[in-house]
């Protein structure tokens, strides 16, 4: 069979070529480690990558995702370690004072001590995260959890002066208004009532109370303002009779976060807990009386029940405070487990992960990167090949009939 | 047997050979050249007994045909790997690819919903949407770049199969001029070429006359359609695909813009037909509020497009005007009623009568169009698809949610008006406020409860959900299995109450860990300040693994649609290696009859040079002869 010479030339050209490009091919596999440096060279090798680096990742996610729980349940937990030293405190303290050799004198300067611990607990419950986020109000992140009751002291108004407090404005008559009468229109307008109607000196009480709920306080002009859910606590008067009224904080503490509970998605559906509500710590704290009937108390209405028997000496309210301070040490300590027992999930679970994506790193290994032993034989191959291609192209190409004529 | 003179013999002899060393030579010299045919001397005896030379062009139509078309076969896949392997880089590459994007938006979803109120988690959950949209778009883009690729090289192609139809004209033109008389041989090989290189472009059938003058129409299933009819050139062309508009009833004074005209609506709203009318109408330079009572005006001038209204329907056909890039676009108050249908960026290949021809079963201009068809526009498609539907399912998420303002959220991207939605994807929101991570409820236990039940709410019970924040409701248990709900005041007592199923109320879930007592309550509120609250993301993070792709995930319909191009691509290496094989043998089929070999040519070389030089050497025989005569006579 006759083959041109220029045919000859083109074939063992393109032969050659394409020798040359294969081990280009194998050269870049080596060089770059994968065998699909680019997706065209090996689809599956890519699609393989595809899938895997994305089920990596999403491991990744997850584990990133327990880390962050987990710190945030660290940090939980050694604030409730901490609220556990004082409420072990508080029960020293309560056995001390109900010790009978104490005189009133001494059980008065335990109760300031009771008096700064539960400075303390406030400070402890109202505690932020790296992002200022409140660790205790449940969803209500932004929203400082516990705050104190706050009492408003109200001024009188002179004529046409007005007082604008929480939502409500409150405008004197031409002739001026009292004291008594600027607090109750005040708090007969919160409370839903008419706020005019309480006295001819009120030309106007507008608005709706929020934030708070009111309650006055009988024959004074003070009104007592309760926070409600999400409230910052942040009370101010303003209006141009603004200056004749003062706020003072009260010694009620009401928690003003919600209940939510906030569960992070850890894998598979699996959901981990990871806050703990100020009510769940620092409220319901069980209280038996003799007669059996059981009420429950909040951490700082003990405290301050506590810190008034102490100043009272009263010794049958001394003793109260013992197997309360009890039950709170009780009910933190669950707590504590509870935490204790969600990070000892997450670490397994972690475990889990690390032990998951050694398996998929290793899959992905295999179908992705290039397997060293094979790539450098079949350059060697290729490189014998190409070699001998060239060598005997070199001397074929030099037969011709023309060298002899 | 009656011999001639001697000498006159041996001189017919060297011409012959001389003129047989000549082809031998113009082989030789021709070594090189594309496309020709080797020439070959035949010898034969004349009626005096002399040898005649016939030069003859090897050539075998049927070689030829069989070039031609495994050359259309080879040309028609290599544009298919071209294009699969550009758009495989593009999707399936790790750097390139979607999956990483997603992963990211995912990833910091996840990060969001351990801590919804952090700040730095929230910024990085909106810039992986920012980075999301970036890259769907980007990508997006990239494929109408490489749609645009391949209207250019379709177009640049006919260019060139119109430039060869030229080429064989004036080749069959030249031809024409040896009518009666053997054609040269260089001019056979020039048709020959020209054909051959034709079929690269497309595949073609080829007849010829009693001249060797060729006629080219297209193959099967365009055989109607010419190319050259000997003399005659019948040339193709592309033209942008008409788009089709599908024209919407205007509201009262809304407006509509489209290729520079914009309608605007009478106090009394305009029909569909009446705004489809009024803008046909100006555009094909007629006024066009005269069309109807309800168009307040129409202004503007038709740029880069013509139009044409589809009779008794509210549709008119744009089309491009040729050299224009325009494209269609839409805006104006009352733009959301219009709707395009086709997609962007088309062209279609007419013939020389203006019909299109849709599909070439070989050559490159087949190969670019088909590998358009089979692997860029249903990429293109799915890849809106992805957008789309994503998109859909995102932000119907995010607006169940309640943002850091306490307002129910918006929109988390918006992909624009139209179908391109990847190109168009972007993210709505600018602020981290504007995030809706939160749920837009939550529930509080009274604090009178016998016991401390943990609850939790789900939302999306009821399809008929209006979009608001619900009104604070009260649970009452009036018995193990009795409750009440209170709602505005209003009490409604229900039975059968199920701890392990939950209360379902509205949109709303209330779920127990385990079951209250009677005398328990529950308050269900809206969450305008719960920001910590993590129920919305935490759904929303989680479709990365819903089924929203009929059965798929994102991950996986992305993946397969990677696993598409890579088949595609695979498919088409496959096949190019397959149909290199054949046009190899067709190749050397023609070879063994055309091609040139030195060594060949070389025993040719000394045959000749060995007859010729006896020739001459009988030529001395015969003078000398006739030498020796005149002595002897003389």
């Amino acid at each position: 069979m006759k083959i041109s010479t220029n045919l000859y030339f083109t074939t063992l050209n393109r032969r050659l070529s394409e020798q040359q490009n294969e081990i280009t091919n194998l050269q870049t596999q080596l060089a770059s480690g994968k065998k699909a440096p680019t997706a065209s060279m090996n689809s599956q090798a890519a699609m393989s990558s595809l899938r895997m680096s994305s089920v990596i990742q999403e491991q990744q996610n997850h584990k990133s995702s327990l880390q962050k729980a987990d710190g945030r349940l660290q940090q939980e937990e050694s604030l409730v370690s901490a609220m556990r030293r004082i409420s072990d405190r508080i029960h020293e303290l309560s056995i001390t004072a109900a010790n009978d050799t104490y005189s009133a004198e001494d059980r008065k300067l335990i109760a300031i001590e009771v008096g700064q611990l539960k400075e303390q607990l406030l400070s402890y419950a109202n505690e932020q995260d790296e992002d200022g986020n409140y660790f205790f109000s449940g969803a209500a992140t932004s929203t400082k959890p516990f705050i104190n009751t706050q009492i408003v002291d109200f001024g009188a108004l002179t004529a046409n002066q007005t007082l604008s407090i929480a939502g409500i404005t409150i405008t004197a008559g031409g002739s001026g208004a009292t004291a008594a009468e600027v607090a109750a229109a005040f708090d007969n307008l919160a409370k839903g009532a008419a706020g005019d109607a309480s006295g001819g000196n009120i030309a106007s009480a507008s608005g709706t109370l929020t934030g708070y709920s009111t309650g006055a306080i009988s024959n004074t002009d003070q009104v007592t303002f309760t926070p409600t859910t999400g409230t910052n606590g942040s009370l101010s008067a303003a209006g141009t009779g603004a200056s004749a009224t003062s706020i003072a904080s009260g010694t009620a503490i009401s928690y003003v976060g919600d209940q939510t509970a906030i569960e992070v998605d850890v894998g598979n559906g699996e959901k981990i807990r990871v806050n703990t509500t100020g009510t769940e710590i620092l409220s319901r704290i069980k209280r038996t009386a003799a007669n059996g009937d059981v009420t429950y108390v909040t951490a700082f209405e003990m405290l301050e029940e506590f810190e008034t028997a102490l100043n009272a000496n009263n010794q049958t309210n001394i003793a109260k405070a013992m197997s309360d301070a009890e039950n709170f040490s009780e009910k933190l300590s669950k707590k504590r487990v509870e935490l204790g027992l969600s990070q000892n999930r997450i670490s397994n679970r972690l475990d889990i992960i690390d032990e998951k994506t050694i398996l998929y790193k290793d899959l992905m290994s295999k179908s992705v990167d290039t397997d060293y032993t094979e790539a450098i034989t079949k350059l060697s191959a290729n490189m014998l090949a190409l070699e001998a291609a060239q060598s005997t192209f070199a001397k074929v190409s030099q037969l011709s009939l023309f060298n002899y004529m | 047997m009656n011999l001639s003179d001697p000498l006159s013999v041996s001189i017919a002899a060297t011409q012959t050979y001389k003129k047989a060393l000549t082809a031998v030579q113009t082989n030789i010299s021709n070594l090189n050249t594309e496309g020709y045919s080797r020439i070959e001397a035949k010898v034969s005896e004349s009626g005096m007994g002399a040898g005649i030379a016939t030069v003859t062009r090897s050539a075998d139509a049927f070689a030829e045909k069989t070039l031609r078309s495994a050359n259309s076969a080879l040309a028609f896949e290599k544009p298919a790997t071209n294009y699969a392997n550009r758009i495989l880089n593009l999707v399936g590459s790790e750097s390139s690819s979607l999956t990483a994007a997603f992963d990211r938006f995912f990833s910091s979803s996840k990060q969001l919903a351990t801590n919804p109120s952090s700040e730095p988690l929230r910024q990085d959950f909106l810039s992986s949407s920012t980075f999301l949209a970036g890259r769907v778009k980007s990508m997006a883009t990239e494929l109408q770049d490489i749609v645009i690729d391949n209207n250019a090289e379709v177009e640049h192609r006919i260019d060139q199969l119109n430039g060869f139809s030229s080429q064989l004209s004036a080749v069959n033109k030249q031809l024409l001029a040896f009518t009666g008389e053997p054609p040269p041989p260089a001019l056979l090989d020039k048709r020959d070429l020209i054909l051959v290189k034709m079929s690269e472009l497309a595949k073609i059938d080829v007849t010829f006359d009693a001249n060797g003058l060729a006629s080219v129409t297209l193959s099967d299933p365009n055989q109607s359609v010419n190319l050259v009819k000997k003399l005659e050139v019948y040339n193709l062309g592309v033209e942008p695909q008409p788009q089709v508009i599908d024209f919407g009833a205007l509201a009262a004074n809304q407006t509509l813009s489209i290729a520079g005209i914009t309608i605007t609506a009478g106090g009394s709203g305009a029909s569909a037909t009446e705004v489809a009318g009024a803008f046909d109408s100006l555009a094909n330079g007629a006024s066009g509020d005269a069309a109807a009572a309800n168009i307040a005006s129409a202004t503007g001038t038709l740029t880069g497009f013509t139009t044409s209204a589809v009779a008794n329907t509210d549709q008119v056909t744009f089309t491009r005007v040729a050299g224009s890039s325009a494209t269609l676009s839409k805006s104006g108050t009352g733009a959301s009623a219009t709707s395009f249908s086709g997609e962007k960026n088309t062209q279609k290949v007419i013939d020389s009568l203006g019909n299109e021809i849709s599909t070439f079963s070989g050559g490159t201009i087949g190969g670019l169009i088909s590998a358009k068809a089979g692997v860029v526009t249903p990429l293109v498609a799915n890849l809106n698809t992805l957008a789309n539907t994503f998109v859909t399912r995102v932000n119907s998420q995010h607006k169940a949610g309640i943002n850091a303002a306490g307002t129910i959220g918006g929109d988390l991207f918006t992909t624009g008006a139209g179908t391109n939605y990847a190109e168009n994807i972007a993210v709505a929101i600018s602020d981290t406020n504007e995030i809706a991570a939160s749920g837009r409820l939550y529930i509080t236990p009274a604090s009178s409860n016998a016991t401390e039940i943990n609850t939790s709410l789900t939302f999306g019970h009821n399809d008929s959900w209006d979009g608001s924040v619900e009104a604070e409701f009260t649970i009452n248990f009036t018995g193990a299995t009795t409750y009440t709900v209170t709602q505005g005041g209003s009490s409604t007592n229900y039975t059968g109450f199920d701890q392990a199923i939950g209360i379902t109320y509205g949109d709303v879930k209330v779920n127990f860990d385990s079951a209250p007592s009677s005398g328990d309550s529950f308050s269900v509120s809206p969450n305008t300040t719960g920001l910590g609250d993590n129920n919305n993301i935490t759904v929303l993070s989680n479709i990365s693994s819903e089924t929203i792709f009929s059965g798929k995930t994102l991950r996986e319909y992305y993946i397969n649609e990677v696993g598409k191009v890579a088949t595609y691509n695979d498919l088409s290496k496959m096949s190019t290696e397959a149909k290199q094989v054949v046009f190899d043998s067709a190749m050397t089929a023609k070879d063994r009859v055309s091609g040139v070999n030195l060594d060949e040519e070389a025993a040719e070389l000394v045959r000749l040079q060995q007859a010729y030089l006896a020739s001459a050497r009988a030529m001395q025989v015969s003078n000398k002869i006739f030498e020796e005569l005149m002595r002897v006579a003389f």
